[in-house]
């Protein structure tokens, strides 16, 4: 897995690309995290993200909690169809703002 | 890449440990051979491999491919103690006791040629071509083009059977794939192998002669209906006969040799492909003659079998005529009886031959542009018992695209056999988490092989990461190496998914659900792996036995995704 970064109008948006898994899911996790101190909206955009474990939706959960008490907006976008269905099937589809394209969700966040 | 069906071609390992006969393989390189042989089968996605057994590249891929779940079939040019004096005891004993255990562990193992090896390098290029062809024909069936993979050193010397002499008879450049050894050896701080030395070359231990044996495709046939015909009208069936000739003659090129006595013809060709041509323009020309022209009550029907291998050639001592002998000769008349009349049977032999002769041309077809249609296609008929202790043999009907008559002439039908895709794969798991991507590419590939979708992928390998993430993050007992075997199998429209580990007890179908409805805040990490398994897969059930867990789980094919909520 690798992930990518950048800036699109003042939102922070992380590309992990490949597999979440019990591999990877530590490299996730150091890679997002710590973006929560920045202050920055954060979009989580799995437009190139082919698999996502459990290991990967405790990452994302850790990821929503720090969203919460830290005040930074998190929002989720560009799920293949069964990334999505891991989303549905674990219930965790509810807990996060989840857009079709990163630009809608860079959008919603930076308005 | 998906390559379901391999063709293997490797260096073989340099004879003995003595000092002084450094070649193109020392025994040194052999745990980066195996790696990079592991590797290159996961990605192509290898389900079935076709190769020799030789010591060295051909045992290590086939122990590779049995280990990932593949399904193994080798094939040796001469009876197996011949074989292993000549290609694996050199390498020493150790070999011995691996080639004897791949053999247990293949699919098939097949000889080319039932006869002694005789240092003849005929029957090792006839070895490749039935590799080839099986392969080829494998590849047909299920739909899969096959590709060759090499264990190729620059260094080494295009003897026959090596890895350089199949890539010479391989035209489909795109489907090759190739393991270079001096970039093994330059990885292991070895010097790259020097080219051999010609002159040396009975280092390698290969003394071959000159053949007294050419590969031919023979011919035997009978007029099935001989016994219909009065002795009055035999002189009006030759008449019938020669009419048919002249056709024949326009049609298709004259067997090297041919030989009758009375109703019976045995022929040999130097292709498979000459040979199909002849005896499908004996079929039309017999079929489309009209027998009230020539007075005859009944249409003659031949009845032929076609088979191919290594014979010995020579002139008949008695009539100085040219001749072929040998036990392929022998064979092929005992697949005669087999065939019905007004059809063409083969051996798997033959068309191993004939399908590789059609690939190729196609190949040089698609160099040149122009169009080309492969003539023949044949029909797995399936494994039948040959009179006089002849074993049995794998026999297929062929059938004539250019026949006016659909099928063949044939008077009654010959049933057909379903060449099937392997239905399982079993899988030994290290005990590392890196390992779950193999077993989630074994288990794309076995998918692929058997158009499942990629959802049943998908569920089957989200399941084996959570069970397999959990046994071995937490299931290793102190001390003990955690043992992890998968077993996929596939029955109707079910996929079942045994797994097996030697980690401490543990049953996941007894895992409380977790909480999927509290807010952030509140909502546990972890618990979610075994939930999404339940959710994914359609039945779970477990039982300890014997100090292992043993989990079994079934996935419904053609079900859609999971309902959300």
């Amino acid at each position: 897995m690798d992930i990518r970064e950048n800036e699109q109008d003042g939102v922070c948006v992380i590309a992990p690309v490949g597999r979440i898994d019990s591999n990877t899911a530590r490299d996730a996790e150091a890679a997002l995290l710590p973006k929560f101190d920045d202050g920055r909206p954060i979009v989580v955009d799995f437009a190139e993200l082919t698999y996502i474990s459990s290991a990967g939706l405790r990452v994302l959960l850790m990821a929503a909690k720090r969203s919460k008490t830290s005040g930074v907006p998190l929002a989720l976008s560009g799920m293949a169809p069964q990334v999505h269905d891991v989303f549905q099937v674990s219930g965790f589809a509810k807990l996060f703002d989840i857009y079709d394209a990163s630009a809608d969700a860079v959008g919603a966040l930076s308005a | 890449m998906n390559a379901g069906i391999v063709l293997f071609a490797g260096q073989r390992i340099d004879p003995g440990s003595d000092g002084g006969k450094a070649g193109p393989f020392p025994a040194v390189l052999e745990p980066a051979v195996r790696r990079a042989t592991r590797e290159r089968l996961i990605e192509m996605g290898a389900m079935v491999g076709y190769a020799s057994a030789s010591a060295g590249g051909d045992i290590i891929f086939g122990e590779e491919l049995v280990a990932l779940g593949g399904e193994l079939n080798l094939y040796m040019p001469c009876e197996r103690d011949d074989f292993v004096a000549q290609y694996v005891a050199p390498a020493g004993e150790s070999w011995v006791t691996r080639f004897d255990r791949l053999c247990e562990a293949a699919a098939s193992v097949n000889v080319s040629c039932e006869e002694r090896l005789l240092g003849d390098e005929t029957l090792v290029q006839f070895n490749n071509q039935m590799l080839q062809g099986m392969a080829r024909l494998r590849g047909e069936a299920l739909d899969q083009p096959p590709y060759l993979l090499l264990l190729w050193s620059a260094g080494a010397p295009p003897e026959p059977g090596s890895p350089a002499d199949f890539m010479d008879h391989w035209p489909e450049l795109s489907r090759l794939s190739i393991i270079d050894m001096d970039e093994l050896r330059i990885a292991e701080g070895l010097a790259e192998a020097a080219a051999v030395d010609l002159d040396d070359i009975d280092l390698l231990d290969l003394e071959f002669g000159v053949s007294p044996r050419a590969i031919r495709a023979v011919l035997f046939a009978d007029i099935a209906t001989y016994t219909q015909f009065e002795d009055r009208e035999v002189p009006l069936l030759f008449d019938f006969l020669a009419e048919a000739q002249q056709k024949v003659e326009e049609t298709a090129r004259a067997p090297i040799l041919i030989n009758t006595w009375g109703d019976a013809v045995h022929a040999a060709a130097e292709t498979a492909h000459d040979l199909a041509d002849y005896a499908a323009a004996l079929t039309a020309a017999v079929a489309g003659i009209d027998p009230a022209a020539f007075d005859l009550r009944h249409r003659p029907r031949f009845r032929i079998a076609l088979h191919a291998g290594p014979v010995f050639v020579g002139l008949h001592p008695l009539t100085g005529r040219s001749m072929i002998f040998g036990h392929h000769v022998n064979r092929a008349a005992r697949i005669e009886p087999l065939a019905v009349p007004g059809a063409i049977c083969a051996s798997q032999h033959f068309v191993a031959l004939l399908k590789a002769e059609m690939d190729q041309r196609a190949d040089e077809a698609r160099l040149t542009d122009d169009a080309y249609a492969p003539r023949y296609t044949v029909t797995y008929l399936g494994r039948k018992d040959l009179p006089k202790q002849f074993g049995s043999e794998d026999v297929y009907l062929l059938q004539d695209r250019e026949a006016r008559t659909d099928r063949s002439d044939a008077e009654e039908p010959m049933a057909p056999t379903q060449i099937s895709p392997p239905m399982d794969m079993r899988l030994e798991v290290g005990d590392e988490l890196a390992e779950i991507t193999v077993v989630a590419a074994r288990v794309e590939a076995f998918c692929a092989l058997h158009d499942l979708g990629d959802d049943i992928a998908h569920a089957v390998n989200l399941s084996l990461d959570e069970l397999l993430t959990n046994t071995m993050t937490h299931g290793a007992a102190a001390g003990d190496p955690l043992q992890i075997q998968v077993l996929f199998s596939l029955s109707g429209d079910t996929l079942t998914v045994q797994l097996s580990d030697t980690g401490t007890a543990f049953d996941p179908s007894e895992a409380p659900a977790p909480d999927l409805e509290s807010d952030v805040e509140d909502r546990p990490v972890g618990g979610l792996g075994l939930h999404l398994v339940r959710e994914l897969m359609d039945s779970l059930s477990y039982r300890r036995q014997d100090g292992r867990n043993e989990l079994t789980l079934t996935k419904r094919l053609g079900a859609t995704a999971p309902e959300s909520e």
